[in-house]
């Protein structure tokens, strides 16, 4: 076993001094998982919030409490604009879906809400929105109700706020001359009731403070409950479930292929020959080739899985199921690296025919594109590729919610290309000699 | 030590080797001397067990217990072999090509590096030991080659061309490794085709060509059985005459006291004659 150790870590130097090498099997998966989780993150209905800039011309308590209450919602994403005109450009440059301007005398508005009732002008918050979102166009207007509605039902539930507005209100309508008689008598008896709950809400809050329901509470119209509704095998929760098992493909293929050739190669220069000579069985060599790339292709695995789990926040349905699928994979992969090695005798015509192979596989198997969005005709075409079926035992254990019992075609059908693959290349690979 | 009977072996319709006999003693520095597809490296190829021959026998004795046929991995284990084309990884260092190599001999641990330290002393790149190897310079390469075929003290050593596109100072110090070896009691297999490095190192020389053996023997006894005799040359103007004699300093003082001798040399036999007299052609043909 010594020798064959010996020869797997030769192996794995070898590949960690080879930059290129080490960048193909190891750097760009990552690169390729990470930038189409990105691209595809929208695409998967990952949480994404409305942009929106804000113009605060007011700047009292009353328009600070406005916009804070926005900045809290997580559907939007707020944006602080020092003037209409810039928060305009903003929207223009597709920087915003839309912006909101508070006026000036918006904060005192929010302390006489009956005003209007004497005629004065009420202060317009002005909002513009890109007409091409439309749908965002829909949820800002809605969520701004939202807000202004809960704004005004905190006013009613706070008494020693509400009493003197009412109070003030009632003295408005008692100088009012324009208003018709029994339009008045209906305010009146209206802001007289309010006046009265008021006052008895203020003294059983003042009785029981820890009793009193909460001012949203008293005066919220509907109350809702929301729930995500997803069912949970119908499709990846995050888009980085797709390209991770996606890049970790072009990972192994590139490890498989990469150790395939170094057989070539190091029967052209002439150290095949050489670790022949030497005191080993006669699969010894071709052992310890296999060892170092399923160590490899595990590695690749391994560190792909953390960078998903831990810096992506990847869920995982079944950590164990994942790795029983990893080494199912990486006896698929090493059985295709042995074919790989006899599929040239130089270098570049082993490497060509190889990636040529491999190619064909990645664009059936889903590598590139998933299986999901192919035409209909070429999907069952797709089961031909090993890559499908390793793509499917990750998917499996990542989010399809796969049992042990249903691992089992996929994992089979790999081990099976495996060991095929490896018996048939160590017997092209040993008839050709060194 | 090593016996070749009758070994053949042929690669479609080209037969490398025919019916060649060979016998290496323990202690000495056998040549194998031919010209380049002579047969050398496919003879050395069965002999380490590398190549099977289509016919005859291969048998590997010595005073331990491991002797048989070197297809067997245990007699394997007492052949070292530097093989003509440079089998080393550029991408290790050259103490990492050698420890790499002398782990797949068994070697480890302190045993490991102390072997390393010796053989990478013996071929002169103590200095160098900790440089990738693609740095090295052709001469060292050969060196690290032949250090990494000594790593677990062979009792047989194979050097096949080991001088090929090296320069001068780089040949001298593998003669002078050869050399030492043999003082220590190892037993050489020294592939070549230089007839002047056989004539330097080699204690018998075994003469090959179209794979078959040719003659055997040492320098002497090829000379004198193969080699014919000592030409003397001798000039007179444009005129030129060789003068087969096996007395070349009687000849050649008769012909200077005849007067008018230009000029005139006394060429002794060599490797070169043996082998145009065994082939019709020279070594370097």
């Amino acid at each position: 076993m010594r020798p064959i150790l010996a020869l797997a870590f030769k192996d794995l130097r070898l590949l960690v001094r080879d930059r290129t090498a080490l960048f193909f099997t190891l750097f760009f998966p990552v690169i390729f998982s990470i930038f189409f989780g990105l691209i595809f993150a929208g695409a998967s209905g990952g949480p994404r919030a409305v942009k929106l800039a804000v113009v605060d011309e007011d700047r009292t308590d009353g328009s600070r409490a406005f916009l804070q209450r926005l900045r809290d919602d997580e559907r939007f994403a707020v944006t602080d604009s020092p003037s209409t005109a810039a928060a305009e450009a903003l929207v223009l440059a597709g920087k915003s879906a839309g912006y909101l301007s508070v006026p000036k005398g918006f904060g005192q508005s929010q302390q006489n809400m009956f005003a209007a009732m004497g005629g004065a002008d009420r202060p317009t918050i002005s909002v513009g929105v890109d007409p091409s979102r439309f749908a965002e166009k829909g949820m800002i207007e809605g969520l701004l109700q939202m807000h202004a509605f809960r704004g005004m039902g905190e006013m009613f539930g706070q008494p020693s706020k509400m009493l003197p507005q009412l109070r003030a209100a009632r003295a408005t309508l008692s100088a009012l001359t324009g208003a018709q008689g029994e339009q008045r008598k209906d305010l009146a008896e209206f802001l007289t009731s309010a006046e009265s709950f008021m006052q008895r809400q203020q003294a059983r809050d003042d009785a029981d403070p820890a009793d009193a329901p909460g001012p949203a509470a008293a005066f919220s119209p509907v109350s809702m409950e929301f729930k995500d509704v997803k069912a949970p095998t119908s499709g990846p929760a995050s888009s980085f479930q797709v390209s991770f098992p996606q890049g970790i493909i072009w990972g192994i293929m590139g490890c498989a292929v990469g150790f395939g050739i170094s057989l070539v190669v190091e029967r052209q220069r002439g150290t095949l020959a050489r670790l022949r000579i030497a005191p080993l069985a006669p699969t010894s060599v071709l052992l310890g080739k296999a060892l170092a790339c399923f160590g490899t292709i595990c590695a690749v695995c391994t560190l792909l899985f953390l960078i998903a789990g831990l810096g992506f926040k990847m869920p995982f349905h079944s950590l164990p199921l994942l790795a029983l699928a990893v080494v199912c994979i990486g006896v698929a992969f090493v059985g295709l690296m042995m074919l790989a090695a006899c599929s040239g005798k130089t270098e570049s015509g082993a490497s060509g025919l190889s990636w040529a192979v491999m190619m064909v596989f990645a664009l059936l198997g889903g590598a590139a594109v998933p299986t999901m969005f192919m035409p209909g005709f070429i999907q069952p075409l797709s089961s031909l590729s090993p890559v499908k079926w390793s793509i499917n035992a990750m998917e499996g254990a990542i989010w399809r919610g796969f049992t042990l019992e249903q691992m089992l075609l996929p994992c089979g059908v790999l081990v099976a290309v495996g060991v095929a693959s490896f018996a048939i290349g160590v017997a092209v690979f040993s008839r050709r000699g060194a | 030590m090593l016996r070749l009977n009758h070994v053949r072996k042929s690669f479609g319709r080209i037969v490398a080797v025919d019916g060649l006999s060979l016998h290496v003693r323990e202690g000495e520095v056998l040549g194998l001397l031919g010209p380049n597809g002579a047969g050398k490296t496919t003879t050395i190829s069965m002999a380490v067990g590398l190549l099977a021959p289509d016919s005859g026998t291969i048998e590997f004795h010595h005073a331990g217990r491991d002797h048989g046929a070197p297809t067997d991995p245990a007699v394997r284990a007492h052949i070292g072999v530097a093989p003509q084309a440079l089998a080393l990884y550029d991408e290790l260092t050259g103490r990492e090509n050698v420890e790499f190599f002398g782990k797949l001999y068994g070697l480890r641990g302190a045993d490991l590096r102390a072997r390393a330290d010796r053989v990478l002393d013996l071929v002169g790149l103590t200095d160098r030991q900790h440089d990738g190897a693609a740095g090295y310079s052709g001469g060292m390469k050969r060196r690290l080659n032949v250090a990494i075929a000594l790593v677990h003290n062979p009792r047989m050593l194979i050097l096949d061309e080991p001088t090929a596109g090296v320069d001068p100072q780089s040949r001298h110090a593998i003669l002078e490794l050869v050399r030492s070896l043999k003082a220590a009691g190892h037993t050489l297999i020294y592939s070549t085709h230089y007839m002047e490095e056989a004539e330097k190192v080699c204690d018998r020389i075994a003469i090959v060509d179209h794979g078959r053996l040719l003659a055997e023997g040492t320098l002497s006894e090829l000379l004198t059985t193969h080699g014919g005799a000592t030409v003397v040359k001798v000039s007179r103007g444009a005129d030129e005459r060789r003068i087969d004699t096996a007395e070349p300093i009687a000849v050649l003082s008769r012909e200077l006291a005849a007067g008018g001798v230009t000029s005139a040399s006394i060429d002794p036999p060599d490797l070169e004659s043996v082998f145009l007299k065994l082939t019709g052609r020279t070594l370097r043909d």
